[in-house]
């Protein structure tokens, strides 16, 4: 990870990550208190040595710490940061979903909305078969739960 | 080489999957239950109480004040609640303020006979529970289903009138229901009530009503302070039950029916307690802002239109009309009602466009009743029949020195001989032909 300077912390301390693949980052305390996980270790002055994260892999961490370093930059607009939001999250399903279970993990809030608000926009408008089909979904339902849950929803799908 | 496509969506963790259906608008949100069973298993999560009968509409107040419409899932949207030995309520929220209170999943035991009395009206609130304010301003559409007399009337009473924002109310299946008492004041718009057998009674004080469904036997019906409807189903098809009418009896709810703009009518209630009253007055009450009705009838040699004719000539504004003969509606043995012939001041349906008919026993039938129509309409209307021994059929008018109908791939019916040997109407088969969406008397 690049140290850029950023006159955040004052500190400028670096905090060590290790993927599950044994990759290792260093990241500015600033960026990676977007991570509220990273938040309370900083808080409580527990990082010595590289913190372990054993459920995201490297090419996933590399993402979402790139994605908390724009975040973190004090000099870029909304406007900018729009942009990069919808470009960012622009990423196929397996990615997407990577990131979806690194941002819960590490409890990064607005990454976990951003992602979750992508996966809506993949959802909305569309039929439940087009539902299924765009995410493979398998329909494991017999004809008569299918029939059953129709009823059981009628009333709340109805006028 | 084929790639296994992985369902890596349902994978994930609940809680990610509910914030995602928290995005969803609240059609979308609930639709995602019909994918697989995983997800419908999110919207069925249920939170499960136990108690008395009298505790059960607090306990449905609580439970609505948790209910967040922004994210529907962070919260159960069903209410389990156990009472007495047997007796189970299911209570579901679901967007655009609606509650659906289903009693069936329990053992019903005997019904004994009960009346509700439904106070709506503000006015006449006694007391109003602090905790259960939201509850009260929550709920706008209300679903009762199979209340039973294990719910005591004072419960449900209490429950029903804590919703004084209430303006849709839908009851159904309630075996032992034999009143009904609503006093609906100013919100109250639309009530439904269907399949409750023993219901004989219904009392209406309501203002604002505009919606009426109803489907069973008919019961006593009491509009008190007249309310006009827009859409009115008289779903009587099943009869008259025990009640004995005098002629007037039904008058207060036809005035209700009047200015309908559409309307459900069985052919015997039109003939018994309709025609009665309006055959003296004939120029001067007319259905004048009906468009679409739906008519039940039923036969058994010929049918005879006489009744429903009569019905239209007092409907100027008519636009689309739906015969259905339904073989095992009730029908008046030997009916010697009499029509008269006299020519209105507005004999012609001028706006009519569309005629289907379901469920005639033969073509000739069909036919004729359609000439009837065509005489009747100022433009030729769509006419169309569905049966089932004949499918789906559009009504072609066709000059009698043409023999064929060149319509390419249509089929084509040669209709029995005329007396008169005049007939040149034939049906022409419409291959997937536009079939009109049921309406709610049609439906389960």
């Amino acid at each position: 990870m690049s140290s850029s300077s950023s006159p955040m912390q004052s500190t400028g301390r670096k905090l060590k990550l290790k993927s599950k693949d044994d990759e290792t980052f260093e990241v500015e305390e600033a960026v990676a208190v977007k991570s509220q996980i990273f938040k309370y270790m900083v808080e409580d002055g527990v990082s010595n040595g590289p913190i372990p994260l054993p459920n995201v892999n490297g090419k996933t961490l590399a993402r979402v710490l790139q994605w908390c370093q724009k975040h973190a930059d004090p000099t870029i607009t909304e406007d900018e940061l729009n942009k990069y939001d919808a470009g960012f999250i622009d990423v196929d399903q397996a990615v997407l979903y990577d990131l979806l279970m690194a941002a819960n993990y590490l409890n990064i809030e607005e990454l976990l909305k951003l992602a979750c608000m992508r996966v809506a926009d993949m959802i909305k408008g569309k039929s439940p078969d087009e539902i299924r089909r765009t995410f493979n979904i398998k329909n494991d339902f017999t004809p008569e739960e299918e029939e059953e849950v129709r009823k059981e929803n009628a009333w709340a799908l109805g006028p | 080489m084929e790639e296994k496509l992985l369902d890596l969506l349902s994978s994930l963790p609940d809680e990610i999957l509910c914030r995602v259906i928290a995005f969803l608008p609240c059609e979308s949100a609930l639709e995602t239950s019909f994918l697989s069973t995983r997800w419908r298993e999110l919207w069925n999560t249920a939170l499960v109480q136990r108690g008395t009968i009298e505790a059960a509409a607090t306990a449905i107040s609580g439970f609505l004040t948790q209910f967040d419409e922004r994210d529907p899932l962070r919260q159960p949207r069903k209410l389990r609640y156990h009472f007495c030995k047997d007796g189970v309520l299911l209570a579901t929220i679901a967007a655009n303020n609606k509650l659906y209170v289903d009693f069936s999943a329990g053992k019903q035991g005997f019904s004994k006979q009960f009346g509700w009395q439904l106070e709506l009206n503000r006015q006449n609130l006694t007391y109003l529970q602090p905790s259960s304010s939201t509850a009260a301003t929550f709920v706008k559409t209300l679903h009762l289903k199979s209340v039973s007399s294990q719910l005591t009337s004072e419960a449900v009473s209490s429950m029903v009138s804590n919703f004084q924002f209430l303006e849709n109310l839908k009851i159904v299946e309630c075996n032992g229901l034999e009143a009904l008492e609503i006093d609906a004041g100013l919100k109250l718009l639309s009530l439904t009530i269907l399949d409750c057998p023993q219901l004989k009674s219904v009392h209406m004080r309501s203002s604002k009503l505009r919606y009426f469904k109803y489907r069973g036997l008919l019961p006593w019906l009491w509009p008190e302070d007249h309310f006009n409807l827009k859409d009115a189903m008289l779903d009587f098809r099943q009869g008259p039950g025990d009640i004995s009418f005098k002629s007037g009896d039904f008058d207060a709810t036809l005035l209700t029916i009047k200015n309908a703009e559409t309307l459900t009518l069985c052919r015997w209630t039109f003939e018994t307690l309709i025609w009665p009253s309006i055959s003296c007055i004939l120029s001067h009450f007319q259905f004048y802002k009906l468009k679409e009705l739906w008519w039940i009838d039923n036969y058994t040699e010929r049918y005879n239109s006489d009744a429903l004719i009569s019905f239209l000539k007092q409907c100027p504004a008519l636009e689309q009309l739906f015969v259905t003969i339904d073989p095992s509606s009730y029908s008046i043995p030997n009916s010697t009602a009499t029509y008269s012939k006299q020519v209105n001041r507005n004999p012609e349906l001028e706006h009519l466009k569309v005629m289907k008919m379901e469920g005639f026993r033969n073509q000739e039938d069909e036919i004729l009743l359609a000439e009837q129509l065509r005489k009747l309409a100022t433009v030729d209307p769509q006419i169309m029949a569905t049966s089932d021994r004949n499918g789906s059929r559009s009504f072609v008018k066709v000059p009698s020195h043409q023999p064929k109908l060149q319509c390419g791939s249509y089929l084509e019916r040669v209709p029995p001989r005329s007396q008169n040997g005049k007939r040149a109407n034939k049906f022409a088969q419409v291959m997937g032909s536009e079939v009109y969406p049921k309406h709610a008397h049609m439906g389960p």
